[in-house]
């Protein structure tokens, strides 16, 4: 018997093999996630993570760069509001091309990924691109926007386009934005901080040392002239720094005011990334130098702090499932669920689903069986608060889930005939949860019990200890 | 007006669900496995200590019974058992329920492994029974469970000591019984056995949980039929109403159902034997290995081989039992 617990340990430690800690981004489209663990940059090999429909998984995919110089100096994932594609760009070694990857990353491929292939096909580079030159290259704000500027002081910036793919936003020539406005050079903009595209009244925003330049079909204008260090885009608003400053603009023409609250979180931090929902700007801010960071909140342009600390960022104390000197890469938020992700360097993912009220860390999840196969609930040491029944359903569909003892007497229906999406388990911090309670409000003797999950004709059941002590649910 | 009673007793049987107890609501023996467990009323056997401690007295001689058994979701369990009897009019027993999970697969908040667990549980049943009149006899057992639900840090030893009590009477023929049993009588003032449960939490927190073991009226009822001269068929009866809450008869707590079987002799070497409880429904047999002959009716030695299966109601999944029962 002895032999068999250490037989079953080990084979359930082969089959956990989950994501690392560290990511570098993170992506998410409506439907699917991509996770940029970590590249290795003297090679054409990049690791990344996702969801493949059944779990979290990572796999190591040569990109499509084998004949390119072995280097990847600058690359950076670009969320796409496609179903299907999250577009990957790269810069090849040299800076004189660019590589313009699309990662499959819907969730029937993703076994096709995890196999190893990468399925990007490349999209045609534009022919004055593949020019040569002293060129620099860079990655508009969230992520929607690829610019170059070459030695003769021609800036272009593309954007991709649901269908079209690369679209041109700006082609410069010698560019003088506007013949107008005095100061305003292209040699200037070398040090081009930020370009960002407000797609509802289609905006082209830049950033640079001369200050803050917009382009629309109404003309072009100089917004401000103090040094930009950014300027990041969303539906609603815009984003840009300017010095020390952070300053939030409607983006139905509104004039950028200061944003308003705890702005101590500001001084020796860089944005390194910015995700949208709705009037609320997720920021990931990296500390200057330390390599340290924090996620901050602006709603409206104002810092948010849900407990009132400073500086006001989302940590620990929030319920960011991190340590406080954690360092955060990204963060990235599904527009059609508003999940909101948070990659970080050494510590997982952390997700939300109820606007950062709540976070649940991604780190070990390894693959769920398909098709209701297998039931995983977690922590299956119910100590405190609830534990998640984890299932993968192969196609949408309505799931029960019920609880019952060892002698299989009901003690808790969780849910009947609730839709449930294909693919993983529930961000949802009140779906799919046993808190240790049974349909009548008290708290269930401590023990082991089962936890039946159906969808359609198809059953699977998992187990979970109840340990919580008292007699109160409210707990 | 069935279906609205079938639900209201399926919500009150989530509250039975949640309540300590459940090994001993699961019972054990093969035989018993597949008669529904509706055999309070039943000839006596070696499990008696369990199943009605009234019982004990009428024997003569040792009975005993080893059965294992293994149901869906790597859950299995057993039953041991002893009985027999002091002198005409006293009867003693001992019987062990025993229930394991042979694989629970650990992970943490972020599912990563954390091993498995293979936690067990134990009804251990001590009993003694009087013989009051030719038709009526009446019992009493002792019971204490423990557990050990092999978790780091979580201390699952309990003594929640309780009492069944138990009456028989049997009819003038033998050819029906009626048995009324009420388990799980606590031994404090108010009757009601606690149970109290403990333990800590991985980062040293101590909890406790405490909860009333259910208390069960069960009402056995057997009638033997004698198609011909070396057949017989047993009808078996058993309601059983069971009252998680701390009144004594609440309404509002109370669950009832039911358990029924049936056992078929053909002769005196082997029986067929059909069961159903609470929604499962069971088959089985019995082998007498050492053959009935009719010069040795002086002897009650034998030996029966025991199988049942059974279909059980919630995981829609079939499960085993076999059992050896001997009589000295």
């Amino acid at each position: 018997m002895k032999i068999l617990s250490i037989l079953t340990a080990l084979s359930a430690a082969c089959a956990a093999q989950g994501l690392p800690g560290n990511f570098e981004a993170v992506v998410v489209t409506d439907s699917a996630q991509a996770f940029v663990v970590n590249y290795q940059s003297q090679t054409t090999r990049i690791r990344f993570g996702g969801d493949s429909a059944s779990g979290y998984a990572t796999w190591d995919a040569p990109l499509p760069v084998a004949n390119q110089a072995a280097d990847i100096p600058v690359w950076q994932p670009l969320p796409r509001p496609g179903r299907t594609l999250v577009p990957l760009a790269i810069l090849d070694a040299n800076r004189k091309g660019l590589l313009n990857g699309f990662l499959r990353i819907a969730r029937d491929s993703m076994r096709q990924i995890g196999s190893g292939s990468l399925q990007g096909s490349l999209r045609p580079m534009p022919t004055q691109w593949a020019a040569g030159g002293d060129t620099s290259w860079g990655i508009g704000d969230s992520s929607r926007i690829i610019w170059r500027l070459d030695e003769k002081d021609s800036l272009s910036a593309y954007g991709f386009s649901g269908t079209a793919g690369l679209v041109r936003l700006l082609d410069c020539g010698g560019c003088d934005l506007s013949k107008s406005q005095p100061g305003f050079k292209l040699d200037t903009f070398a040090l081009l901080r930020g370009i960002a595209r407000d797609s509802a009244t289609r905006t082209l925003w830049l950033a640079g040392p001369s200050g803050l330049w917009s382009s629309s079909a109404a003309g072009r204008s100089r917004r401000d002239s103090s040094a930009s260090l950014g300027v990041w885009a969303g539906n609603r608003a815009i984003l840009y720094r300017s010095g020390r400053s952070l300053l939030w603009a409607d983006s139905a023409g509104g004039n950028f005011r200061a944003v308003s609250g705890d702005t101590s979180s500001f001084a020796g931090n860089s944005i390194a990334s910015v995700a949208w929902l709705g009037d609320t700007a997720w920021i990931v801010m990296s500390r200057n130098g330390l390599g340290l960071s924090g996620l901050l909140r602006i709603v409206r342009g104002q810092v948010i702090s849900s407990t009132g600390k400073s500086p006001a960022l989302v940590d620990a104390e929030d319920g960011l499932p991190f340590t406080n000197d954690v360092n955060l890469a990204s963060v990235s938020i599904e527009s059609a669920t508003g999940r909101i992700w948070i990659a970080s360097r050494g510590e997982g993912l952390a997700v939300s689903s109820n606007n950062g009220r709540s976070w649940r860390l991604i780190r070990h999840q390894a693959a769920l069986k398909k098709n209701l196969l297998e039931v995983r609930v977690s922590p299956t040491r119910l100590e405190s608060g609830s534990s998640l029944v984890g299932y993968s359903l192969d196609q949408a569909g309505n799931v029960d889930i019920d609880i019952f003892n060892g002698a299989m007497e009901p003690v808790r229906n969780l849910t009947r005939s609730a839709p449930r999406p294909a693919g993983l388990r529930s961000e949802d911090p009140l779906q799919d949860r046993w808190n240790g309670c049974t349909d009548k409000g008290k708290l269930a003797a401590i023990g082991l019990y089962y936890v039946r999950v159906r969808s359609g004709n198809q059953t699977a059941w998992g187990k979970v200890f109840q340990l919580k002590g008292g007699s109160s649910c409210a707990q | 007006m069935i279906l609205i009673g079938a639900s209201a007793v399926a919500l009150q049987a989530t509250e039975l669900g949640g309540s300590p107890g459940w090994v001993g609501r699961l019972g054990g023996g093969t035989r018993e496995f597949s008669l529904g467990n509706a055999v309070g009323a039943c000839e006596p056997g070696a499990l008696d200590a369990w199943w009605n401690p009234a019982s004990l007295p009428l024997r003569n001689g040792w009975d005993l019974s080893l059965s294992a058994e293994q149901r869906p979701l790597d859950r299995q369990g057993g039953a041991i058992g002893a009985a027999t009897n002091i002198g005409s009019r006293i009867g003693v027993g001992a019987t062990v329920l025993y229930r394991r999970d042979a694989n629970v697969p650990l992970y943490d908040a972020d599912e990563a492994p954390m091993g498995t667990s293979t936690p067990y549980f134990l009804q251990t049943q001590i009993g003694l029974g009087l013989r009051v009149t030719r038709q009526i006899s009446i019992g009493a057992s002792f019971g204490v469970y423990s557990e050990d639900l092999d978790l780091d840090g979580v201390t699952t030893y309990r003594a929640p000591a309780r009492i069944d009590l138990a009456a028989l009477y049997r009819g003038p023929d033998t050819l029906w019984a009626v048995a009324v049993l009420i388990r799980n009588v606590g031994l404090t003032s108010d009757l009601i056995a606690h149970e109290d449960r403990s333990g800590a939490s991985s980062d040293g927190t101590s909890s406790t949980n405490a909860g009333i073991v259910p208390r069960t009226l069960e009402i056995s009822g057997r009638y033997r039929y004698h198609p011909a001269k070396s057949q017989s068929i047993d009808f078996l009866l058993t309601p059983v109403v069971q009252m998680p809450g701390e009144a004594f008869i609440d309404s509002d707590d109370a669950t009832l159902g039911w358990r029924a079987g049936l056992e078929w002799r053909p002769d005196a070497n082997w029986a067929l034997r059909a069961g159903y409880e609470q929604g499962s429904w069971g088959i089985g047999g019995g082998l007498r290995l050492l053959p009935w002959q009719e010069d040795t009716t002086a002897s009650r030695q034998n030996l029966w081989l025991d199988y049942g299966a059974m279909i059980e109601r919630e995981t829609g999944a079939s499960l085993l039992s076999v059992g050896l029962r001997g009589s000295l």
